[in-house]
């Protein structure tokens, strides 16, 4: 092979483009190298659930056999998608025992502009069960752990998108963020990921949450890498009644553009938040120094109603998840676990197929959709949901990109399991996003005991543009590598310097 | 508000999940404590703001219904454990009525 697995595991997409059309290396070493990187890493991570090393080498050779230099954006790059999303004929479980053995026969709308694109599906990343979970803990098929320190979660529910681009298996990989879900596994493998303007991405093919919160986006270890992704993936898909027509502009040309003049928002109120962690805080206001220093203008604002965050979305979550998860009975997809009739078949399937905390919020949806109940819950929340889009429209008039923290502290040690509620607070940061449907974006801005930390930018509906330029400064004077580095995966000592 | 483990094994029958009383006992004490928390929503007044559903689109997409291709029977084959029958080219479950 002509390249090392640590060679490829340091290329950026820029590079890895330049080298496939230098000829310095084939689509087919890129493959082989990737696959390496996974086969060492995976004992020690379980980022990866299942593997395709044919599919991926026929579409490998296939690019090979290209013109060069070939015009499509990842022709012959490796690439992981998450496992709830649908790639025909290999197994997608969206992290469940209920879907252990499904195969889909169609591919999700995110995984056809994929592939259009020429990228090469090397694999199907693990995932908190339905995307139901922040750590990556709620995984059927055992935790991911983080490259950086595997005594610690890698956050989630894109568990093993991340970590498989942390450890440099590939350099970029699709996940889904509901609540936080591309953005803090992102913030605690020390990437960038980006959950996009609700619409942005069709989630045709989406194993679906909660679908009104719902989006596909990628986590990438460079800035400009996420854009590179992200323009290939957006774009109007009428299979999904809520993508958006409004007309998509690429980003990656507009990455390097700065941030001079931009109005950049902050709550001052953060910084003396209870349970927020120091070195959250510091790395926060190092990164509003690096945008006050490129010419941004810092301008104090009340992150709204972020009091309330949780709880509107908790609620309004579980019922969505309630409804769209009636569809598994062992019937039409999935496993089927005998009964005495089909009533018993249907919750004996159900009972054993799912994890305690998708059926924790299957009924805790049911119950608050259920009548007497659903004034005071799903109701109520969803009027909550209208004043936060109110608030932040507002806020947004006046801030063109929004800084806060990802999470109130760095990744958590495994097995230290709070109680539910104690782990939905620490999506307090991240939900936001999902309920007003605006566009977010975690990148890597500090360090704190061997494990990166991360920042979050938040902007107006269908300006991604004006993240990746805010995330784009402060990659440049915080270099924080995503790439967990060699010869001592997990010690961080340049990280450490950074710090 | 309070849930208990009657009303949480019920709640799991409707919803067609077979659950253990250790589990019932359990899922009780979370939604119990979730539902208490929800609370907080209480505290702001949403008297008269219209409650926001799905989507930014201010209205509903529709496309033409243009028929397609279906699935082929051998793409079925793969979808279920058990469930699809491809000699009928069916899903094949237990009786509904005896």
């Amino acid at each position: 092979m002509s390249i090392t697995p640590e060679q490829f595991a340091s290329l950026d997409l820029a590079a890895t483009q330049a080298g496939l059309a230098a000829g310095d290396f084939t689509s087919e070493d890129l493959l082989t190298a990737s696959l390496a990187r996974i086969q060492v890493s995976e004992p020690r991570v379980n980022a990866i659930l299942t593997r395709d090393p044919e599919g991926a080498l026929a579409v490998a050779r296939q690019a090979d056999r290209q013109a060069k230099p070939d015009p499509r954006p990842l022709a012959g790059i490796p690439v992981v998608v998450k496992d709830n999303l649908m790639t025909r004929g290999v197994r997608t479980t969206c992290g469940s025992k209920i879907l252990e053995n499904f195969i889909p026969p169609y591919d999700a709308g995110a995984v056809e502009k994929l592939r259009a694109a020429g990228a090469v599906i090397v694999g199907k990343a693990n995932m908190d069960e339905f995307a139901m979970g922040s750590t990556g803990e709620n995984s059927a098929y055992g935790p991911t752990r983080n490259p950086w320190n595997p005594d610690r979660v890698t956050g989630g529910s894109s568990s093993g998108s991340a970590a498989v681009v942390a450890y440099g298996g590939v350099a970029a990989a699709l996940g889904s963020d509901t609540g936080g879900s591309i953005r803090q596994p992102a913030s605690f493998c020390g990437l960038v990921g980006l959950k996009p303007t609700y619409g942005r991405v069709s989630r045709w093919g989406l194993g679906a949450l909660a679908s009104s919160l719902d989006q596909i986006g990628p986590l990438t270890r460079t800035v400009r890498d996420n854009a590179l992704v992200y323009d290939v993936i957006a774009g109007h898909d009428p299979r999904d009644s809520t993508s958006s027509p409004e007309p998509f502009q690429p980003c990656l040309a507009k990455v390097p553009d700065g941030v001079r003049g931009l109005r950049v928002g902050f709550d001052p109120s953060i910084f003396n938040r209870d349970g927020l962690d120091p070195v959250t805080g510091q790395t926060l206001r190092q990164a509003l120094d690096v945008a006050a220093q490129a010419g941004a203008e810092l301008v104090e604002r009340e992150l709204p109603l972020i009091d309330y965050c949780v709880a509107a979305y908790y609620v309004i979550c579980a019922c969505e998840a309630s409804a769209n998860l009636t569809r598994y009975d062992g019937v039409r997809y999935g496993v089927r676990a005998a009964g005495d009739n089909l009533w018993d078949s249907f919750a004996h399937t159900r009972g054993s197929g799912f994890g305690d905390e998708v059926k924790r919020r299957i009924m805790m949806g049911s119950f608050a959709l259920s009548s007497g109940y659903y004034d005071a819950y799903y109701l109520k929340a969803s009027q909550v949901r209208h004043l936060l889009v109110d608030a932040f429209s507002g806020l947004l008039r006046e801030v063109d990109v929004f800084l806060l923290p990802v999470t109130p502290a760095p990744a958590r040690l495994l097995g230290t399991a709070a109680t539910p509620l104690e782990n939905y607070l620490g999506d307090i940061f991240t939900l936001s996003a999902n309920l007003t449907g605006l566009p977010a974006l975690a990148f890597p801005a500090g360090a704190t005991a061997g494990l990166p930390v991360g920042v979050q930018a938040m902007a107006g509906y269908f300006r991604e543009d004006l993240l990746y330029r805010l995330a784009a400064v402060v990659e440049q004077a915080l270099p924080v590598t995503g790439l967990v580095p060699e010869g001592c995966p997990w010690q961080r000592p340049a990280l450490e310097a950074s710090a | 508000m309070q849930i208990g483990p009657e009303e949480t094994l019920r709640l799991a029958e409707m919803l067609r999940i077979r659950l253990s009383p250790d589990e019932a006992e359990r899922f009780a004490r979370d939604m119990s404590s979730v539902l208490d928390y929800v609370e907080v929503l209480n505290r702001l007044d949403t008297q008269g703001v219209d409650p926001l559903g799905v989507g930014l689109n201010k209205e509903a997409l529709l496309r033409e219904d243009v028929p397609g291709d279906s699935l082929a029977p051998s793409d079925l084959e793969s979808l279920s454990g058990g469930a699809y029958d491809p000699a009928r080219n069916a899903f094949v479950v237990q009786p509904v009525f005896e």
